[in-house]
């Protein structure tokens, strides 16, 4: 019987018995549901989040409260505007959308101006009437967006005179959410705003106070302050002397910017969104590559000890050899590998081609920049170098070890030190040619990540070329070494290895 | 090419200064039982790992099935370790099946022939159980039936009988014997000498690495000083010059004694010479020594040999 029919064997029975397992199954299907919830359940949260009461006592002349409540009006006006848009994409057929295009209704940013030409259609009331006559047979009703924030009125046990810092007190109860507001919808205090007497936006001498539990919620506070200040401009513009229109004028002003990109060829060069965002795509093949080397090393790692703690290493060397057992385990886990990065890229394009307009574009231009680029021999290229440094390391590591414990000890710091391009991935996207990833694409061991995320610029051939033939060498030499390791330590007994006589036993074959 | 299943020429295995093994050497002839008595830490293990080709000699040559390592004639060797263990998660049969198709068996044949010997071992209802739920009896039977399913030539069995229970010691030893019967060379490591008793054709004692004997039970009886057994209440000073007797020494049990009798002696001298002098017996035992005792007088000897050799160096 040839080598090649022990290796496939050994390759066979380790993929069915790890194809077998409920591990195997929840790793397909969980890793890509929980980067799906992952990315969901933020947006749902936002989406979702009831409406926030606030109040606001102005003691001065009531310049801040009316301009409070004319951002509020405003926030609604665009969020319902941004949901009428939504509903079009979604339910109205592309050519009654034009019927909507007084206020705009192609996706992107709202602006103040569409908010007015909304407003000029007829708004909400408007919208109401032509959605469910344009939307296609069986659509959902329209339904807007419940307002992010209410203002409430004031509790009346509150002396709205008094000290701002006395008024913050006793409004606690009602900030702690211990005591609701009477006759109030929502009932619950949130925040609650207070305009000191002596305040005046055009030349304050005291700040505005801005209570609540929640800290680390700016939404309200961001709001406010960007209404006030773009509110305070206008009164000083006012008090130049300009005029209202003038005024308006200013505030509409947007300076254009455009990026260009020298690699892009189509629009000559010019860089949207969707650009931006294909930069990480080559982040995330790096991130896929690591996650599917690591999750299918460790299951070599448990293979390993299990074989060797229960000593059925023994029957099985003595029908094949240390290195074929060795390359069938590689092989079959590899083989594992590859079908749950397949599993995860299928149920991914799943998801995504069952996501709205926008995401689809995105999948989209996705899947044609890594077909139409280098990433798919450049991963297959990185998947097999990778694969055979980390998972033989693993294989020879659990080749010394008796229990996953003794495993741990030896790997933790040698998992921490393989994670060391993903504490640095950011600066690697933000600059892929600076020193930072320069340097560490050119260490063997990480080089198929770094490289990886390096693609999207081009880092040049000879770059590319003498950093893979490095890697790949690297990857030999490990391979070479563990191999050695495993031969000499996996019918051994007994504590662990120290470092430095794994190092011999690697150096120096004596079993 | 050699007749014989397995010889080793001088074999030495060291672990840095460690000797596991010192200069071995023996032949097991084919066909027939053939015993690998030790005591633990003698080498048992580290020498049918080498026979196995897993572990390279430090010095000296082995000869397997007239290869030069069994590495090449894996297919025509069956091995069972002296730890068990086996995949949790696979059956019996998948386990006899894959392990059987390393040694180069068919798929369809091994899966005949697996079920054939899980039921021939009252196995075959747990045929298809995972191994995990088997009690370890069971899954040491699976075990020693994956290590005979390909029918190999050469059979290597360590310590097969511990952790059996008496009923399955007897399986075992019936199992042992139809190997030999069906004319396969079947070497057994094992310091329970009752099996090796009843089993072996030849014996190979080994201790602190080295041969201490190697032959027939009977050429190891040859070896050994004749001993009798007797009980009087006569003057132990009037056994002492019994013809034949070279030495004295008081049994375990009141007024018995053990004679141990000059090489050229038999045993019926002094007994004649008992009833002649009017020497009354209660008992008088002359049976063989059994290999316990054989076992005890060789390796005991060959282990403070080699205790010697290590203070030496």
């Amino acid at each position: 019987m040839s080598a090649t029919r022990r290796i496939r064997l050994v390759a066979i029975r380790e993929y069915r018995h790890h194809a077998k397992s409920k591990g195997f199954w929840l790793m397909m299907v969980i890793v890509p549901l929980v980067a799906a919830l992952a990315a969901l359940i933020p947006q749902w949260v936002q989406e979702n989040k009831p409406t926030r009461a606030f109040a606001v006592i102005d003691q001065a002349d009531g310049t801040v409260l009316a301009a409070i409540d004319a951002a509020l009006a405003n926030d609604e006006q665009k969020r319902t505007l941004a949901a009428v848009k939504d509903y079009a994409a979604e339910h109205i057929p592309a050519e009654s959308i034009p019927l909507l295009s007084p206020f705009a209704p192609a996706r992107g940013q709202i602006t103040g101006d569409d908010v007015k030409a909304f407003l000029a259609f007829g708004g909400l009331a408007k919208v109401n009437e032509l959605l469910p006559v344009l939307a296609r047979p069986g659509s959902p009703p329209f339904v807007p967006p419940a307002p992010r924030f209410a203002r409430i009125n004031i509790p009346s046990d509150i002396d709205t005179a008094a000290d701002p810092a006395a008024i913050g007190a006793a409004l606690s109860p009602y900030l702690r959410i211990e005591k609701p507001i009477e006759g109030e919808r929502p009932p619950w205090l949130t925040a609650a705003v207070i305009v000191p007497a002596d305040y005046r936006l055009t030349a304050p001498t005291t700040a505005i106070q801005y209570w609540s539990i929640y800290i680390n919620d700016f939404e309200l506070e961001s709001l406010i302050e960007s209404a006030l200040t773009a509110e305070a401009k206008r009164a000083m513009y006012r008090e130049q002397g300009m005029s209202n229109e003038a005024v308006a004028a200013i505030e509409a002003r947007r300076v254009a910017m455009q990026a260009f990109n020298p690699d892009k060829r189509e629009a000559g060069g010019a860089i949207e969104l969707q650009d931006r965002l294909l930069n990480f795509v080559p982040a995330a093949l790096a991130m896929l590559l690591w996650m599917s080397i690591f999750t299918v090393a460790n299951l070599l790692l448990l293979g390993v000890i299990e074989e060797r703690s229960n000593r059925l290493i023994e029957v099985l060397l003595s029908s094949v050899s240390a290195g074929e057992f060795m390359a069938g385990k590689l092989f079959g886990i590899a083989m594992i590998g590859l079908t749950i990065l397949f599993a995860w890229i299928v149920v991914a394009l799943l998801i995504l081609a069952n996501g709205s307009d926008p995401t689809v574009q995105f999948a989209n231009s996705a899947i044609q920049l890594i077909f139409s680029g280098p990433y798919i021999p450049a991963f297959a290229f990185y998947f097999v170098v990778g694969y055979l440094t980390i998972a033989s390391i693993f294989l020879g590591l659990g080749s010394v070890c008796n229990s996953q414990q003794e495993a741990q000890a030896l790997l933790t710091p040698l998992v921490l030190t393989l994670m060391l391009p993903f504490f640095l991935l950011l600066p690697m996207i933000q600059d892929p040619n600076g020193p930072i990833a320069t340097v560490i694409g050119w260490i063997p061991i990480y080089t198929p990540f770094v490289m990886m995320v390096r693609l999207s610029t081009n880092p040049g051939w000879v770059e590319l070329v003498a950093t893979g033939l490095l890697t790949l060498a690297f990857s030999g030499l490990v391979v070479w070494g563990m191999a050695r390791l495993f031969k000499s330590a996996v019918l051994r007994t007994g504590q662990p290895p120290r470092l430095v006589e794994m190092w011999r036993m690697m150096i120096r074959q004596d079993r | 090419m050699s007749q014989s299943a397995v010889v080793f020429r001088n074999v030495s295995k060291r672990y840095g200064d460690f000797h596991a093994v010192e200069d071995l050497s023996f032949e097991v002839p084919a066909g027939g039982i053939f015993g690998f008595l030790g005591p633990n830490g003698a080498g048992k293990t580290t020498s049918l790992r080498m026979m196995l080709g897993m572990i390279r000699p430090s010095a000296g040559s082995i000869e397997v099935l007239g290869q030069q390592s069994a590495m090449d004639v894996r297919p025509r060797v069956g091995y069972l370790p002296e730890e068990r263990g086996l995949y949790r998660r696979m059956t019996p049969i998948e386990t006899i099946v894959y392990l059987a198709r390393l040694k180069g068996m068919h798929a369809a044949d091994a899966r005949k022939r697996g079920l054939d010997l899980l039921e021939k071992f009252g196995l075959g209802a747990f045929a298809k159980s995972r191994i995990e739920t088997l009690s370890k009896g069971m899954a040491q039977k699976v075990q020693i039936l994956a290590a005979i399913v390909h029918a190999p030539d050469l059979v290597i069995l360590d310590e097969p009988f511990s952790g059996l229970d008496p009923v399955n010691q007897q399986v075992l030893e019936e199992l042992v014997e139809s190997q030999r019967a069906e004319g396969r060379t079947v070497i057994f490591s094992t310091h329970v000498m009752q099996h090796a008793e009843r089993l072996c054709d030849r014996l190979l004692l080994v201790a602190g690495g080295r041969s201490v004997f190697e032959g027939t039970l009977e050429e190891a009886r040859a070896r050994m000083p004749r001993i009798v057994r007797l009980k009087t209440t006569a003057d132990p000073a009037l056994l002492a010059g019994l013809p034949g007797v070279a030495r004295v020494t008081p049994g375990e049990a009141a007024r018995s004694y053990e004679l141990t009798l000059t090489a050229a002696a038999d045993g019926e001298a002094p007994l004649r010479a008992c009833f002649e002098r009017g020497i009354a017996l209660e008992r008088f035992d002359m049976s063989e020594p059994p290999l316990h005792d054989i076992f005890v007088a060789f390796v005991g000897e060959g282990a403070r040999e080699a205790d010697e050799r290590r203070s030496a160096a």
